[in-house]
């Protein structure tokens, strides 16, 4: 049991190889290999984290920090202490979403057999469904900021993929569902600048980017309030390879001391939070406090003010807030799998965790926090409202998931971090079971469609551009009768999802509610009251426009001919739905409010009450169990029926959609105006092409021609570069060349010329001078040659 | 005494030839007042011992190579040259200052030189070895372990090896038995022979100088004896008389005469004989041994021819017949040098030395003839094809040709190319 | 013996009339025969030498060089028999065209 934090690598490997493997031979594959290779990637990834968490609940929820073989020293630069590891964690939290992503996960790769069945990429749709296992698991399972971003970044990699998987549709619908995937792709950029940013700062202030390190301890106090101090070893397990044993380590560590705090170790060699914390319990003035940022010096809770707001625009971008939520309406370009995995459950709930994993900087940083909760609420209430006047069904959960969201950022930014988590959780639950719910129905308007018109069709599942939009729910209606389990399940869902006891979307909607209370009415935190009434009201709005989606598919007639013969869906992708269904009736339980109780069905470890807080207790350092508000519950679950009801009033009964097609609230002259405004999405992304695109597009432009075209292309390189050049050419050419060398040259050949018409004269032709120019030779050799004897004979004056 | 005046005269009459050779303003005047020059040359050189070379001057430079300048000078008719204006005005004195410059020097450095005060080099010490030692079969002689000669037999001897002057450890290496050796020391400047005489067992060795010079009376040679038998205590060489006998007195007593009395190892000095024959023996004490000494084809004389430098040695011998040793005598001819200066010494060198350089110049010659021939050679002029020659030249080319010559080719001409009118005038000069 | 030196300044003087008459004379058979001269006294200081070292190499030396001459003499005489003929003049002033 101890080892097997060792499997954490597998558990991103094996979806990589299945990716792999549908990448290298998928295309070769029938379908039924294809997704049998990425299913069971996905389900054994699964009982991966099964077994983790067993871990976990057996070893008292102690944190493991796992080094893969080989990437252990990933960036290692010793002479500048740098050291980033490539480390995986395995605790509570992480295993939390481990496991809703690959659960979740495996549902929709079942999902996906069947409804991507007849595409000609089959294989490769799973490809990337198992490559965003990959990459998703990498980002929750890192130990360090930097793996997070690896993971960070390859998601949105993935989302781009998937979204724009369809990018080859005719009619410049493949056009649409690139654009929208490179819309994703690009806010999702702007918001990783941000996190960037962020990371430099955290990594400049704690000279780390690790969350803990080995041996130390996340959370020193977890546990004491709720069961007895269970004997806590520091049982890490950082062995050199995945295979080594760590019972050796945790027979020594039971030799040696046993630690139950981070007091022991230095601070240079805490973590991230860690060194936080410790920076944090100083007294006010201390130098310790006090971070050199450069030239700069500024108190820890400003910096970490400063990281959290970076952080902030991150989260913004991924878990798509205001101002960046803009990409994730036309993600639903995308295949509903591909929706339903990352756009609901998934891909977006990154940005929460984040915040939940860094919750030691969002509880210092209060300013933030309030930026956050702001933000969050205006984004539950901004999307809920849009979420009004939508007619695409795809749309509307959209605009459900980011409003979702914005709940969970709130939560976060109120510091009810195991209420964000556990909206989390359940989201996953119900917004997937929406999504997927909703393909079924998309995909029996299409079988209708095709066996009423004997048009020809193609290719794909989401319609031609014919006049028929299969997604649009002026074309439903009475599907309840015609699709019974897609019924049940999607109505389980819309409850869940609106807040109704007993599905959990209540238990984890009211938890928040019930924080957002604490922390305005009883903390008198100005978060709190935003929070409260913001998100009331969006729930309100939750419920509203979930039920009017209900009425308009299913309940009522049918209203147009596909829907009418619009068949059940096939096996596959009915099973996922009733087990998402299942949880989203039972997934509330896990985190039962103070004083509720319920039969727990003997998975005591499991469900009841708080189980899931004090499980995340172990990660998340300042999470707090909230006890159940029985006003603030009631009154939410009277606006969510009421809503309903409203919903009913105005959408039952065939209302809903006039004869030409408007929506009754649209033909309303009073509400006319605020439909039309909702069905228009506030006219966000027209405001961002004036505010930002056009400039920009503008400024490139004039970049583009004037500067880099007229000024450096033309007038530097023509005028001055090539001109210059051949005008020293010209000059080297010219008077250099020509006249300087040639100049030598030939005055070289003058000189012998000269010369040598002077040395011709010697030739006389005359044989007496010849002969006097010898003898004078003669005589001058025998000079040198007798010279000594000469000389005897003048001296002794011969 | 004398030669130095006979040197004067003849050097000055040299010189006042040479002198009116170059003032003489007729050409023929001069090629005789040169051939006077050669004239004395050769005699001087007949003074400096060199007869040969004053022949060949008389003959070949005076005899052959003058004549012919007095031929050619005659065929030009240069005999009398006009002294026309010279040339070059400034060569003149510049020449004769040149010249006199030249003797002053040359005269200095010859007069300072001290030519006569050089002394050739000398030569390195020549060696031979002659095996006298009897059975000892061949010997192989090393020189400070360097191998002089190697399988020397029973009387004979080596070729003259050239030795660094000084001191030697001989040692002589007989085919069986023990090595033999001495300590010699050989001066530059000499020709020496190593005899090794004795018996096997027991070789002594002997260093005889040997004289090759010219022998200073003519048609005689030199006689060195030596006695290279090691059984008798001395040997006696007696110049027997006509008849070839010892000749006793009454007494008994030996009254031939006495050339030398040798001990084992000693050699007699150089004898001066005259060429002829002569009845010589080695005689040992009481008599006992009569060797003769005979030269191969008479058998009872000796001969000794002229201009030889020859080793006559009393060894024993071991007989085939009856395998015992036997008291011999040896000799040794060697060709002393002829005279300096004489024909057979040029001719000796000419022809084994310098026989490439006499080839080639011989060669000289002969291309040198032909050379002249071709030289002056001159094509008559053919009359009588001119006309079979001017038919077949065609009518362009005639007056092509016509313009070249100046006249037209092309008809029979009777007026044929003259040579040049034998006029008096001469060409210009001196 | 007469010293070599006394034969070798003979010799000098002997070379040095010879040297003037080629210097001097413009009959081309004159300075040939000059040029015999020099050639003349070089043989005695030859000699002489040859007699003071005992050596018959002087000798030979000689004898190469009357060969020598002996050839040169007879294409000289040839070849001014055959300028003669063709510019009726030996006097070497007036044989110049091989000139730079």
């Amino acid at each position: 049991m101890e080892n097997y934090p060792q499997l954490v690598p597998l558990i991103i490997l094996i979806p990589a190889l299945g990716a792999i493997i549908n990448m290298l031979v998928g295309a070769r594959l029938t379908e039924r290999w294809s997704s049998l290779i990425a299913t069971t990637a996905s389900a054994l990834s699964f009982v991966i984290a099964i077994l983790l968490y067993s871990y976990l609940h057996a070893s008292g929820y102690q944190a493991a920090i796992v080094n893969p073989p080989v990437l252990q020293d990933w960036i290692l630069i010793e002479s500048l202490n740098i050291n980033i590891p490539w480390q995986l964690r395995v605790d509570t939290l992480s295993v939390t979403m481990m496991l809703v992503i690959t659960g979740v996960g495996t549902l929709i790769h079942i999902y996906s057999a069947g409804y991507m069945h007849g595409d000609p990429r089959f294989s490769r749709f799973f490809v990337y469904l198992n490559l965003f296992l990959a990459f998703m698991l990498i980002l929750v399972a890192g130990n360090n900021f930097l793996v997070l971003f690896v993971g960070w970044e390859g998601v949105g990699l993935c989302s781009w993929f998937l979204i724009g998987f369809w990018f080859d549709k005719s009619r410049g619908i493949g056009w649409k569902n690139a654009n929208a995937a490179r819309k994703a792709m690009i806010a999702n950029r702007v918001g990783d600048f941000g996190m960037l940013i962020g990371i430099f700062l955290t990594f400049w202030t704690f000279s780390t980017l690790d969350f803990y390190r080995p041996g130390e301890i996340a959370n020193p106090h977890a546990g004491e309030h709720g069961a007895a101090v269970e004997h806590v070893e520091a049982a890490t397990v950082e062995g050199e390879t995945a295979g080594e044993h760590g019972d050796e380590h945790g027979d020594e560590h039971a030799a040696g001391p046993v630690y139950t705090d981070n007091e022991h170790i230095p601070t240079e060699q805490l973590g991230v939070f860690g060194q936080a914390e410790r920076m944090l319990a100083l007294p006010e003035g201390d130098p310790g406090r006090t971070v050199a940022l450069g030239p700069f010096r500024a108190d820890i809770v400003a910096v970490l003010g400063l990281i959290t707001f970076f952080f902030l625009i991150g989260v913004t971008g991924k878990s798509a807030q205001i101002p960046l939520f803009v990409w994730l309406p036309d993600a639903m370009a995308g295949p509903t799998p591909a929706s339903a995995l990352i756009h609901a459950a998934t891909m977006v709930t990154a940005g929460v965790y984040l915040m939940v994993r860094s919750n030691v900087f969002y509880a210092a940083a209060d300013l933030t926090s309030l930026l956050v909760t702001i933000i969050g609420v205006a984004t539950a209430l901004v999307a809920g409202f849009v979420a009004l006047g939508q007619w695409d069904i795809k749309r509307v959960l959209a605009y459900s998931t980011v409003s979702q969201l914005g709940f969970m950022v709130a939560a976060v930014g109120i510091g009810a971090y195991g209420a964000a988590m556990f909206h989390l959780v359940t989201h996953a639950f119900f917004k997937a079971l929406l999504f997927l719910g909703s393909g079924s129905v998309i995909h029996g308007v299409e079988h209708g469609h095709h066996e009423t018109h004997h048009a020809a069709h193609g290719d794909g599942h989401a319609g031609e551009a014919d006049e028929f939009d299969p997604q649009d729910m002026r074309n439903m209606g009475g599907l309840a009768s015609r699709m019974p389990v897609t019924y049940i399940t999607y109505l389980i869902g819309t409850l869940a999802l609106a807040g109704i006891w007993p599905f959990a979307g209540f238990w984890s909607k009211d938890e928040i509610l019930g924080d957002s209370w604490v922390a305005g009415l009883v903390n008198n935190e100005l978060g709190g009251f935003i929070a409260l009434a913001g998100l009331l009201l969006a729930a309100a709005f939750t419920a509203f426009y979930m039920w009017r989606q209900v009425e308009l598919v299913f309940h009522g007639r049918p209203r147009t001919e596909a829907a009418a013969h619009a068949p059940e869906s096939s096996l596959s992708m009915l099973i996922p739905l009733i087990v998402l269904a299942v949880f989203s009736v039972i997934g509330g339980f896990i985190n039962l409010p103070g004083n509720a109780a319920i039969p727990t069905l003997g998975l005591d470890a499991v469900l009841g009450v708080h189980q899931f807080g004090s499980f995340l207790e172990h990660s998340v350092v300042n999470i707090h169990a909230a006890d159940l508000q029985p006003l603030i519950a009631i009154v939410a679950l009277g606006l969510a029926i009421g809503a309903i009801l409203m919903a009913r009033s105005i959408y039952g009964l065939n209302r809903g959609v006039t004869a030409d097609r408007r929506d009754v609230l649209e033909a309303n002259a009073s509400f006319s105006r605020m439909w039309r405004l909702a069905n228009a999405r506030l006219y966000w992304d027209e405001t961002y092409r004036r505010l930002f695109e056009q400039p920009f597009n503008r400024t490139s432009q004039f970049l583009a021609d004037t500067l880099d075209w007229a000024f450096w292309h033309d007038y530097v390189h023509d005028t001055i570069i090539a001109k210059g050049f051949r005008a020293i050419g010209t000059l080297l050419s010219q008077p250099v060349d020509l006249g300087l060398i040639d100049g030598v040259v030939n005055g070289i050949g003058r000189l012998m010329r000269w010369a040598s018409g002077g040395l011709r004269e010697i030739q006389t032709g005359y044989v007496r001078t010849y002969a006097v120019s010898v003898l004078l030779g003669v005589v001058v050799v025998l000079i040198i040659l007798l010279l000594p004897y000469i000389q005897r004979a003048l001296a002794s004056g011969n | 005494m004398t030669e130095l005046w006979l040197f004067i005269i003849v050097g000055a009459i040299a010189v006042f030839a040479a002198v009116m050779m170059l003032l003489s303003e007729n050409a023929v005047y001069s090629a005789l007042y040169l051939i006077l020059t050669m004239g004395c040359i050769a005699f001087l050189f007949l003074l400096l011992d060199a007869p040969f070379l004053a022949m060949v001057q008389i003959t070949v430079y005076a005899g052959a190579i003058m004549v012919l300048f007095v031929f050619v000078i005659m065929l030009l008719g240069a005999e009398r040259f006009g002294a026309g204006r010279p040339r070059f005005r400034w060569l003149t004195p510049l020449g004769v200052v040149a010249a006199l410059a030249f003797l002053m020097i040359m005269g200095l450095g010859v007069l300072s030189g001290g030519i006569d005060l050089q002394t050739p080099p000398s030569d390195a010490p020549q060696l031979r070895v002659i095996n006298l030692a009897a059975d000892s079969g061949p010997i192989d002689v090393y020189a400070n372990d360097r191998l002089i000669a190697s399988g020397i037999g029973f009387n004979s001897g080596s070729d003259f090896v050239t030795l660094e002057p000084g001191d030697y450890e001989i040692s002589i290496t007989p085919a069986e038995g023990e090595t033999f050796g001495g300590s010699f020391t050989f001066d530059p400047d000499t020709v020496q022979a190593l005899v090794a005489y004795g018996s096997a067992g027991d070789i002594a060795l002997s260093v005889i100088p040997a004289d090759f010079s010219t022998p200073e009376k003519p048609r005689s040679g030199r006689v060195t004896f030596f006695n290279a038998n090691p059984d008798y205590s001395t040997v006696t060489v007696y110049d027997l008389g006509p008849n070839g006998e010892l000749d006793t007195n009454t007494q008994g007593v030996v009254t031939d005469r006495v050339i030398a009395e040798l001990a084992p190892g000693e050699a007699s000095e150089p004898i001066l004989y005259e060429e002829g024959i002569y009845r010589w023996a080695f005689v040992t004490p009481n008599s006992s041994v009569i060797q003769r000494i005979i030269s191969g084809d008479t058998g009872r004389e000796y001969r000794l021819e002229r201009e030889t430098s020859q080793l006559v040695a009393f060894a024993n011998e071991r007989s085939i017949i009856d395998d015992q040793l036997h008291p011999t005598s040896a000799a040794f001819r060697n060709e002393a040098a002829p005279a300096f200066g004489s024909p057979m010494r040029i001719g000796r060198d000419l022809f084994t030395r310098f026989l490439l350089p006499f080839e080639l110049v011989s060669l000289l010659l002969l291309v040198a003839m032909i050379g002249a021939i071709v030289l002056t050679h001159r094509e008559e002029a053919r009359v009588r094809d001119r006309a079979a020659l001017r038919r077949r030249v065609s009518r362009p080319l005639a007056s092509v040709i016509a313009s070249q010559v100046g006249r037209d080719i092309s008809k029979p001409d009777a007026e044929t190319p003259a040579l040049p009118p034998a006029e008096g005038r001469t060409p210009a000069g001196d | 013996m007469v010293q070599t030196e006394m034969y070798v300044m003979l010799a000098v003087v002997l070379f040095v009339l010879g040297t003037l008459g080629v210097l001097l004379r413009r009959n081309a058979i004159l300075v040939f025969m000059s040029v015999e001269l020099m050639l003349n006294a070089a043989n005695l200081a030859l000699v002489a030498f040859a007699r003071q070292w005992g050596n018959v190499d002087g000798h030979l030396f000689v004898f190469f060089v009357i060969t020598v001459a002996a050839a040169e003499v007879a294409i000289g005489l040839a070849l001014i028999v055959a300028i003669f003929r063709s510019k009726k003049s030996i006097n070497i002033d007036e044989l110049h065209q091989l000139k730079g």
